[in-house]
């Protein structure tokens, strides 16, 4: 395993949720992290708590400016790059019938597109410390839930996107994978005005009999996930699922 | 910190790299500006003052070839006395410079710019491989900015031939080719570091820690928060 406290890691979406999980994993090993996000207050409060082995940038990772400017203080930061963790994303939801060209075009965008560019910009890097990408998908691509077709969607593409690109970059030493996440208790749904704070929480509720263990997950618990992920150094192209048992799809039948 | 950018030009990806740029920046506690034109420059620092200046941008007369005629009326520039005016202003108050790439490209009207940078292109003598190619930098020990630096090998359109003045302090030597030529000096307060061709080139560790050093002095910042 690579050490953490080697490493310097980029992580989007480390203003809440799991990508700040992530960042205080890593950084509680002595890796230097660097986190993005749209929201500066976010972004802050999660550097502030984590010192001077976290930098922040404000970015939107759906512009390509954006996306070189946080490749670069990545690699200033951190000396380099060992790993990139494509965790931010949006959610979306809806019937079919009622999705425009324009939602769907810039969920794919935020979600994959992003994604995709980051990992070309950072792969010189990645590649010169044998590094990682590790990409963040969801239990929607092994349970069905109506209504989430344009988010299960973008993340059954993430999933097929590590496995191949690990067939690609492998050959210059760069392993990618996916993470699976089960129920997480994150800002995503309420940010996409889905639901309210006390409906997340009684949603969250309800979910805990699904889970094999009973209970949903924590961002301490990815977090350990996707730092496998990006430390194993001969694990590519694989999705691990980190769930507590949703996907095993319990019933009373 | 307040850093304004000058970026933007043919034949170079400068959304990338200017944008590169203001990542490394922001690591070393600067608050970047990305301006696309010499105007909106001149308009950033009259505003308010900026702790460092840094031109990567590729702004001229593009006189001389017919190659630039598809460009020129988008891209040609001539120095504007606003923007002479707020430079002046800016280096007359001690202020930091820094010249990256073709930034010591630009204004070739105005025979100042290349006063303050201590040297730059000179049309008819200056040169570029036509392909970047790799470079081997080597830190000249003895000025901050370069205590402890390594060197390092980057793929680069490396710039020869160029002018430098009496009196400027040599930062950095490239070797490429078997042969041996500067590749960034100090002049003042004014940095110019040749290479940064491109995005890859910009964040090639060796060369952002020397951008960072650089950009720090240039600013009156001693000191390193880079890894």
């Amino acid at each position: 395993m690579k050490p953490m406290s080697e490493m310097s890691v980029l992580i989007t979406g480390g203003g809440s949720g799991i990508g700040a999980g992530t960042a205080r994993h890593f950084a509680r090993h002595g890796a230097r992290v660097t986190i993005c996000g749209r929201r500066e207050d976010k972004l802050k409060a999660v550097a502030d708590s984590i010192g001077a082995l976290c930098h922040y940038e404000v970015a939107d990772i759906t512009r390509d400016a954006d996306c070189a400017r946080l490749v670069a203080a990545a690699v200033a930061h951190g000396g380099g790059l060992d790993a990139l963790v494509n965790n931010a994303g949006n959610m979306l939801r809806g019937p079919i019938a009622t999705l425009t060209r324009a939602q769907l075009t810039a969920v794919f965008d935020s979600n994959v597109v992003s994604g995709m560019i980051l990992t070309g910009l950072a792969l010189p890097h990645l590649s010169a410390r044998q590094g990682a990408v590790v990409f963040l998908g969801s239990v929607h691509t092994r349970l069905a839930y109506p209504g989430a077709s344009p988010y299960a969607a973008t993340k059954g593409a993430v999933e097929v996107l590590a496995k191949v690109l690990a067939a690609e970059l492998g050959p210059q030493g760069v392993r990618v994978n996916c993470v699976i996440p089960g129920a997480v208790s994150t800002e995503l749904n309420i940010r996409a005005g889905l639901v309210t704070e006390d409906e997340q929480r009684v949603r969250m509720k309800a979910l805990e009999s699904s889970h094999a263990l009973g209970r949903i997950g924590t961002e301490d618990e990815l977090a350990e996930g996707i730092a496998y992920m990006a430390c194993a150094e001969w694990v590519t192209g694989t999705a691990l699922v980190v769930d507590g048992g949703l996907s095993l799809g319990m019933s009373n039948l | 910190m307040r850093a304004v950018i000058l970026s933007g030009g043919i034949f170079h990806d400068f959304e990338r790299s200017g944008a590169a740029l203001a990542g490394i920046l922001a690591v070393q506690g600067f608050m970047c500006e990305v301006v696309t034109h010499p105007d909106e420059l001149a308009a950033a620092l009259g505003a308010a003052p900026a702790d460092l200046v840094v031109v990567h941008a590729l702004r001229w007369r593009m006189q001389g070839h017919a190659k630039y005629d598809p460009f020129r009326d988008d891209w040609a520039y001539r120095t504007q006395p606003d923007l002479i005016a707020a430079l002046e202003a800016h280096v007359a108050r001690g202020a930091g410079l820094m010249a990256l790439h073709t930034g010591c490209i630009c204004f070739d009207d105005w025979p100042g710019w290349l006063d303050m940078l201590g040297g730059g292109w000179v049309w008819g003598q200056s040169f570029h491989a036509p392909d970047p190619e790799p470079v081997t930098a080597m830190p000249v020990p003895g000025h901050p900015v370069t205590r402890g630096l390594m060197p390092f090998t980057v793929t680069d359109e490396h710039y020869r031939a160029l002018r430098l003045d009496p009196g400027v302090t040599v930062l950095a030597q490239g070797h490429s080719a078997g042969a041996d030529f500067p590749l960034a000096w100090v002049h003042g307060r004014a940095v110019t570091l040749t290479t940064g061709h491109d995005f890859a080139s910009v964040i090639e560790p060796g060369q952002a820690l020397f951008i960072a050093r650089a950009a720090r002095w240039a600013a009156g910042t001693t000191g390193d928060t880079t890894a």
